[in-house]
């Protein structure tokens, strides 16, 4: 028996996602730092050997297509801007894709966002 | 939409995704901030618990199950911790640490405990046959366990490349450069030589 088993998991950033961060965390760095909080205990239990449907918490939408949207639960601001980060776990890769971050409450871009993470999903398919 | 970077860690992400090192350190930081949250969060997880089923398990309401799993370590009180841990069927242990301590004196304290508990697992067979092949299996898993531990960690370390000359010296009796049948045995010794 080995004691413990580390399932490797990587992050794989999607090409806007770097930028859409940059300009979101300038906007709303309470938000964008909850979300990562929110992403690291996702993270972490994926490395734990969770597999994505098994984990469970409040902060996790289900944007179907196996797309899920982050929240900015636990946000330090007591007004805090409805927000999501846009992910997708493609398990038999071990890859945690961060697709992009957007304001929820500006409807058309939530819908933009959503419609954004299903394309790079259909990609990622493509490929396979 | 093509790919971007890829990384193995969020930390290492966020030093790419930051404006700045500063605003990177500061993410960072509450990260590590939420360590206990974090636990707790992929403890309920891996058991299969919702929030909602450990909230009536422990008599809270889902939100003040949700609020301990965004919490800051600093703002834990021992009463929660308690009460959430006895949902997700844990117990508490407490250890306190001087202040400054070191990997290394964190590593010496894990180790005496790990002895501690082998000591008392090889305690508990005598014996009984049984629990005595039990434990010879546990001691067997744990030494090569810890003995692949090691061995992959000095992997990691660089050792000096500098070698030293290792000097064996054997009972020559006579002058060294004279490298043949110079040798003799005990009882080819005079008894002065003795």
């Amino acid at each position: 028996m080995v004691w413990r088993i580390f399932v490797t998991w990587q992050i794989q950033l999607s090409d806007i996602f770097e930028s859409k961060c940059k300009k979101f965390d300038k906007k709303h760095p309470d938000e964008f730092a909850a979300m990562q909080r929110n992403l690291e205990k996702y993270f972490e239990a994926l490395k734990e050997g969770l597999k994505p449907m098994q984990i469970n918490a409040g902060y996790i939408h289900n944007e179907k297509k196996g797309v899920l949207a982050f929240d900015q639960s636990g946000c330090t601001n007591p007004k805090p801007m409805q927000s999501r980060m846009y992910v997708y776990p493609e398990t038999d890769k071990g890859l945690l894709h961060l697709i992009t971050v957007g304001e929820k409450g500006a409807r058309r871009e939530q819908q933009r966002d959503i419609k954004l993470a299903h394309s790079y999903v259909d990609q990622l398919k493509k490929e396979q | 939409m093509a790919k971007g970077k890829r990384f193995n860690s969020v930390k290492e992400m966020l030093k790419s995704v930051s404006d700045s090192p500063d605003r990177a350190k500061n993410l960072e930081k509450e990260l590590d901030d939420a360590f206990l949250s974090k636990t707790l969060f992929i403890v309920r997880n891996k058991i299969g618990l919702t929030q909602e089923q450990l909230a009536k398990k422990i008599g809270w309401s889902q939100s003040q199950v949700s609020k301990l799993e965004h919490q800051k370590d600093e703002k834990f009180t021992i009463e929660d911790l308690t009460k959430y841990c006895s949902g997700v069927g844990l117990s508490i242990e407490i250890a306190l640490f001087e202040r400054g301590q070191t990997w290394f004196d964190l590593l010496k304290f894990h180790f005496s405990k790990m002895t501690h508990y082998l000591n008392k697992i090889s305690a508990s067979a005598k014996g009984d046959e049984t629990i005595q092949k039990g434990v010879n299996s546990v001691m067997r898993d744990a030494t090569i366990n810890l003995m692949k531990l090691v061995s992959e960690c000095l992997t990691r370390i660089e050792m000096p490349k500098s070698t030293r000359d290792l000097h064996i010296s054997g009972p020559y009796l006579e002058d060294e450069t004279n490298m043949e049948g110079t040798r003799r045995t005990t009882s080819e010794l005079s008894s002065t030589e003795r």
